[in-house]
């Protein structure tokens, strides 16, 4: 899988794309985790090129959501695809969508 | 309209994109939405993942197998393990009412193969778990 990165100030965006499965989020975990230790005070995950995205993505992001927040920082999923939106629908994470 | 598809796959992670890729080559062809694709691929990423991260206490080689067979009614998938006796229909609900910081982080992958099949059956036969993951079209 291909991360992209784009920093602007102290936020970072992540933009992955095509499936999330097991093991894209492992290494998405390995870039956030590198992104909070770097200190960015928000981390966008874009997932507008996303074509599926399965539990244990959705656990990473929740994980580093519930962290970052408990810091007075932020990290949220930025556009998501319809699939993706779907996943965090329906597993009842609306909440880690960008307004 | 009848067609199916075989394979064994080990019990290693990178076994699960090898079965996602193959089944993609084969709907390929034929007239099936990419919502039911979507949908079958999540719940078999979801499945596959509980198998090798529970299905095992040793640290041995195992062959899972996998039939693919499209209908003229539905795709469906039947998944044989030899690891524990595991049956996803009898796991409960997770509280999805309960606030983002309280919610447990586990127990998401079974909610999201009821929610993305139609049906699913399972039956232990042999010392096999076989799960059979249905996907109307």
């Amino acid at each position: 899988m291909q991360i992209e990165k784009k920093i602007s100030g102290d936020s970072l965006e992540l933009m992955l794309s095509s499936r999330i499965d097991g093991l894209a989020a492992n290494e998405l975990e390995v870039e956030v985790l590198a992104a909070i230790k770097q200190g960015y005070k928000a981390i966008f995950v874009n997932l507008a090129q996303a074509t599926f995205l399965c539990s244990a993505g959705i656990r990473v992001l929740l994980q580093y959501h519930r962290q970052m927040k408990g810091k007075g920082l932020k990290l949220l999923v930025s556009r998501p695809s319809p699939e993706v939106a779907s996943a965090l629908e329906m597993t009842g994470f609306p909440e880690l969508v960008e307004k | 309209m009848n067609d199916h598809l075989e394979l064994t796959l080990l019990n290693q992670k990178s076994e699960v994109a090898r079965l996602q890729d193959q089944l993609e080559t084969f709907v390929r062809p034929h007239r099936v939405a990419a919502r039911v694709l979507h949908d079958l691929q999540l719940a078999l990423e979801e499945h596959l993942a509980n198998i090798l991260t529970h299905g095992y206490d040793d640290k041995l080689e195992h062959r899972i197998r996998a039939c693919v067979q499209l209908s003229a009614t539905d795709l469906r998938v039947e998944v044989a393990d030899d690891g524990h006796p595991f049956n996803p229909l009898e796991r409960p609900a997770p509280d999805l009412s309960k606030s983002i910081d309280e919610r447990p982080i586990g127990g998401l992958g079974i909610h999201m193969m009821r929610k993305s099949l139609d049906d699913m059956e399972y039956r232990r036969v042999d010392g096999k778990n076989i799960l059979v993951m249905i996907k109307r079209i």
